[in-house]
């Protein structure tokens, strides 16, 4: 053995290579995501500077500055930044756990069945609050439950998955659809919260219940990345690893699945971020990296971005959600024909 | 069963009952592996080979009786501790996508990990001697689903090795390879149980290199074992009838001395030919 550390092996030097470009190209992309919200901040009627927004921040700005700095737009931008890392660790955790780029949680019904309970909580029961949130978590929950129980065979996920999810995902969006038809006047405008992915109407207090969750949720995968990573191999080799495979997925399920729910519940379902995030931190770090900060950071430069579109170059006032879809739409149909292309 | 009191165990079944749902289909066995040897299970196919040895890595639970590890019942001891003793290769390992050789060897070492990796050099030299042991240090950058069959099996193998466990269980490392890798492969345990001491229990389909390269040999059919030994205790004319349903000659190999079982001249083409020649 050589005492030298400066005699690397070729193996710990490619390791330690691929571990530094991968917290270089993760603090990149956090950085990012600061740099295009405080773009957002400074972006408007009236074009704010840096020196602005310090102001602001600090309570020296004059009034109108630090109204439409404070008021207007620093909740919508962290708003923006906040449910975006939600929705697109929630997606990695998802892709990574199923093994399938298109088993994020917009695409297998998970969003569909919060929104569906949310709907029918608002225009059948007439329930608000923390009754409300507490409908919508639990029925994206047992909507992952049974799209899992449906598709599972042999502990092996795969497309199976997918395609039982898309069905679910059809079948509760009808409902909705349903539920709205019937519904009161007054509980449309409620229940429409929840369908339509806005930022509009983002405020302070706002932030702060979705900023603890996407915390807690981030912390709580962030111990179990490896864990992830592990899970990949299937079933009998995580056992034999020494992985509590059951708990395991429970735990990433249950934590994905709440967080995505309280960030849903906040700007509604933003089409197409859980499913993007994963996939772009995948090419930038390599695919068998764990990239849970670097997919949240993706997620939240994506809604940004599409935030400043759909405000300033888009004409009139276009949801968010319209401009994730405009992206994001045809990946998943280049996607899905590469897939099938392969084989089911 | 041979005598083995002068052996250590570490690992033994105690009346264990194996199946799925209500459909039996290992009763009652009792088995003490040996440690430092190499086992090697045979069996005709769907007897419970690869379920025994899934209930020997705690990956099936038992319907009754108990397997034991220094005594005490896997099934309550903390998984990530019964992973520092245990390996276990399963039959068909799933890859996944794209991922490098390196990659894969080095999830090997995930047991020996508290929740935020903290990777050192104990780590790297694991899996550099696995990638080494294998014959992997040139493909260690390669996308494993891009490698032949043989080249993929040895990264399981070396995924097994670099998790450095006491006792290695593999459910046919052989299956698919040509008769060279399927050597080397044997070779690869074999040096392992030399060098490491690593006790191996492998499922086996060829029963000429089970023994060639197993201390000892348990064989299983419907239910249970049928017996346990040595090779030449337990591969005989018989025993291959009666578990095979095969007649056979059983001879020895000139050079090792081990039983080579030889098919009766009836299972050719040859004979076929003639007896077809015959009946027209
Ligand atoms: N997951 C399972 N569920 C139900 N039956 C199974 C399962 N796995 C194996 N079996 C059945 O158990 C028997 C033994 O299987 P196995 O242990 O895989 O045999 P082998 O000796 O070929 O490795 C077979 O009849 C098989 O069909
Ligand atoms: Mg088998």
């Amino acid at each position: 053995m050589k005492s030298s550390s400066t005699e690397l092996s070729p193996y710990s030097l490619r390791r330690r290579r691929r571990q530094r470009t991968h917290f270089l190209v993760t603090g990149a992309l956090i950085v990012g995501a600061i740099v295009v919200a405080l773009l957002d901040v400074s972006l408007g009627h009236e074009v704010y500077g840096l020196n602005d927004i310090f102001a602001a921040l600090n309570g020296s700005a004059p009034g109108g500055t630090a109204f439409s700095i404070m008021q207007l737009r620093m909740p919508r931008a962290l708003v923006a930044m906040i449910c975006g890392a939600g929705f697109g660790i929630a997606g990695y955790s998802f892709q990574t756990l199923l093994g399938n780029v298109l088993a994020s949680p917009d695409i297998i019904g998970i969003t569909a069945g919060a929104n569906v309970a949310a709907v029918a909580s608002i225009t059948v029961f007439g329930l608000s609050g923390t009754a409300l949130f507490g409908v919508a978590v639990g029925g994206g929950l047992v909507t992952a439950c049974a799209v899992i129980a449906l598709s599972w065979r042999n502990g092996l996920l795969g497309t199976r998955f997918v395609l039982v999810g898309i069905g679910v995902a059809s079948l509760l969006n009808a409902v909705t659809s349903w539920l709205m038809i019937r519904a009161d006047q007054w509980d449309v405008q409620t229940a429409t919260r929840w369908l339509t992915g806005s930022l509009a109407d983002a405020s302070w207090s706002d932030v702060a219940p979705a900023g603890i969750s996407v915390a807690v949720g981030y912390l709580c995968l962030a111990t179990m990345a490896h864990t992830l990573d592990v899970l990949r191999l299937g079933t009998y080799t995580a056992t034999g690893l020494g992985v509590r495979v059951n708990r395991a997925r429970i735990v990433i399920v249950v934590v994905s699945v709440i967080m995505l729910s309280i960030v849903t519940a906040t700007t509604g379902p933003i089409a197409f971020v859980s499913f993007l995030s994963g996939p772009i931190a995948a090419r930038l770090l390599g695919n068998h990296r764990p990239s849970i900060a670097a997919s949240g950071a993706i997620g939240s430069i994506i809604v940004v971005l599409a935030d400043i579109i759909a405000q300033h170059l888009a004409s009139g006032h276009v949801p968010v959600g319209v401009m994730t879809s405009l992206v994001g739409g045809p990946v998943l149909v280049i996607l899905v024909a590469g897939v099938l292309r392969k084989g089911v | 069963m041979p005598k083995r009191s002068a052996e250590t165990v570490r690992l033994k079944t105690e009346k264990v009952h194996l199946g799925y749902g209500d459909f039996p289909i290992i009763e009652g066995l009792d088995l003490q592996i040996p440690q430092g040897k190499i086992g090697a299970i045979v069996g005709p196919n769907g007897c419970g080979k690869s379920t025994l040895l899934k209930a020997l890595a705690r990956l099936l639970p038992v319907q009754s009786g108990s397997i034991l590890l220094d005594g005490q019942a896997i099934s309550s001891l903390p998984t990530r501790s019964v992973a520092k003793i245990v390996g276990i290769l399963p039959q068909s390992p799933s890859t996944p996508e794209s991922i490098s050789v390196e990659e894969l060897v080095a999830r090997g070492r995930h047991p020996h990990h508290g929740m935020f990796g903290g990777w050192d050099h104990t780590d790297d030299t694991a899996v550099e001697e696995a990638l080494r042991l294998t014959g992997l240090s040139d493909l260690a950058t390669r996308a494993v689903d891009t490698l032949s069959g043989g080249q993929r099996q040895r990264a399981w193998i070396a995924l097994s090795l670099a998790q450095h466990t006491d006792i290695l269980l593999l459910d046919e490392p052989t299956t698919y390879l040509d008769m060279t890798y399927q050597l080397e492969v044997l070779d690869l345990l074999a040096e392992l149980n030399i060098s490491r001491g690593t006790t191996i229990l492998m499922v086996l389909h060829d029963l000429n290199l089970a023994s060639r390269y197993a201390d000892w040999i348990l064989a299983l059919k419907d239910g249970g074992a049928a017996a346990v030994g040595s090779p030449s205790q337990v591969i005989t004319e018989d025993f291959v009838r009666s578990v095979f349903r095969l007649d056979s000659r059983v001879t020895r190999d000139p050079d090792t001395g081990t039983p080579v079982v030889t098919p009766l001249a009836q299972h050719s083409l040859a004979a076929l030919r003639a007896k077809a020649d015959g009946a027209a």
